[in-house]
């Protein structure tokens, strides 16, 4: 499952999904409202409820939607979903702080360096390749 | 920074000096709350940093407050930690929000008068200041933790201001919300920049509201996608036009909504629009407006926060623009016994 939120999520989950394997992962995209009242319990139910099997997440380069989605990956987890978020290295900070502040700096996540500005739409499959291979690394070994 | 005992180490501020937090200076804050010093004040998200009354009053030294000021710093964070305030999205967003925090009441050490905005008489500065280094220090409010703010803004240092009662044609702001007359009150809003709008000369009220309403209907704000919260900052001039005319806050508020307005289809093409997809729009949004429906940037009237502000010269209203609710806290002066 990967799951859109904001800013260039789209563009990056359209270059992880492609590059999955079609045969072997069922995925759905979902879109939520990152900003205002977030209740990422009741999300994390849902995705219990639906028997999903692993979370893929990322907010571009939303800040507050990378918070949040975090603490997202870290309930799924914790419900036995494997989950992971891909970051751009320029959220590192909020990043390190929302993991140790919800008692997971140990979660692996997949981050790239390019600044998401510097891309253009035709960049990201290729830009998103290492990246697509580092989420199935942290998937498949949890 | 000058190496000294009396400044606080520069990682526990804001840039600024900070006054050291010795025991001696914590226990001068804490006067008679003394006995309550590890009582719990509110979990701060995003970090879940415990504020006590103690670390409070330790922020507040280093804000450099009096012990005065610091019963409104305890109400200013328990505003702030009010969830609908959203506490973990103003600290963590890429925006440049950051509490304005409002008094409201009869505290004879709040700056009302000329350059109050500017926190030149210390009392209103220093109270917003010691909430700023709260959020910094508990609730992880820095930018080598959650803060992750593209630019910031200059009020994130500091953004404290106090209605001007004597002044003011009307009721006291925190009386217009409901809250007793003789209480004062902590208002806190997650502002952005500010934008002074001028009117002088025209003395005519129709001609005020327009022109305010005008300068906040701007493409491209917070308040323009959200539609939350607007705080209006009246000087006296500005008040008294409106007043002398027989207009109630009520009728201004009224006016400006009815007129700070942008055809949708001018809306979604520019500012935070570009965000929307099916699933992320606002409810406002749904269902979503043909394009020559005109929207205002103010969902209704009631969002219009209008207080007065400032000294006796000058037709100036300052707009602060912003995302979110505003939270009260009453200030109890007598909490601490």
């Amino acid at each position: 499952m990967l799951n859109v939120t904001a800013g260039w999520g789209k563009l990056i989950l359209d270059s992880v999904g492609s590059a999955l394997p079609e045969d072997d992962v069922l995925i759905e995209r979902i879109s939520r409202p990152q900003i205002g009242d977030h209740r990422p319990q009741e999300w994390v139910d849902h995705l219990v409820e639906d028997r999903v099997s692993a979370v893929v997440v990322t907010a571009g380069d939303c800040a507050t939607c990378t918070s949040r989605a975090l603490r997202e990956c870290i309930l799924a987890e914790d419900s036995g979903i494997a989950a992971t978020a891909i970051i751009p290295i320029a959220l590192n900070e909020i990043t390190n702080a929302t993991l140790t502040a919800w008692g997971r700096p140990d979660l692996q996540i997949a981050t790239f360096d390019t600044p998401l500005f510097a891309l253009k739409k035709e960049d990201f499959p290729e830009v998103m390749k290492p990246i697509t291979e580092r989420v199935l690394q942290i998937l498949t070994s949890q | 920074m000058i190496d000294s005992p009396d400044f606080c180490p520069p990682e526990w501020t804001d840039g600024l000096p900070g006054v050291a937090p010795t025991r001696a200076r914590v226990n001068m804050m804490l006067g008679s709350y003394s006995a309550r010093r590890e009582e719990a004040v509110a979990a701060l998200p995003p970090s879940m940093g415990l504020a006590t009354i103690e670390n409070v009053a330790a922020n507040s030294v280093i804000a450099g407050c009096s012990p005065s000021d610091f019963p409104a710093v305890l109400a200013a964070v328990r505003a702030v930690a009010q969830p609908r305030f959203l506490l973990d999205q103003v600290v963590t967003t890429v925006h440049g929000l950051w509490p304005m925090v409002f008094l409201s009441g009869k505290d004879p050490a709040w700056a009302r008068d000329g350059d109050s905005l500017s926190g030149s008489y210390g009392t209103n500065a220093r109270i917003a200041r010691a909430l700023s280094l709260v959020l910094r220090n508990i609730a992880g409010g820095s930018p080598h933790s959650f803060d992750a703010s593209t630019m910031g803004r200059p009020g994130k240092l500091t953004f404290g201001v106090a209605e001007n009662l004597t002044m003011s044609p009307w009721k006291p702001w925190h009386v217009r919300a409901g809250l007793d007359p003789e209480s004062s009150v902590v208002a806190t809003y997650a502002a952005d920049s500010t934008l002074c709008i001028a009117d002088m000369g025209h003395n005519d009220p129709q001609l005020l509201a327009s022109t305010i309403a005008d300068c906040i209907a701007i493409p491209g704000t917070y308040n323009s996608f959200f539609r939350k919260d607007f705080w209006l900052l009246m000087s006296p001039t500005h008040a008294w036009v409106f007043a002398d005319d027989g207009w109630s806050v009520s009728d201004i508020a009224q006016a400006i909504a009815d007129r700070a307005k942008q055809a949708y289809g001018k809306l979604r093409t520019r500012g935070l629009f570009g965000f929307i997809d099916q699933h992320q729009a606002p409810s406002w949004l749904r269902p979503e407006p043909i394009d020559s429906v005109e929207i205002s940037v103010v969902d209704s009237p009631q969002r219009l926060q209008i207080a007065v502000v400032g000294g006796p010269t000058g037709g100036y209203t300052t707009a602060v623009f912003g995302s979110g609710i505003t939270t009260i806290e009453r200030i109890e002066s007598d909490q601490a016994t």
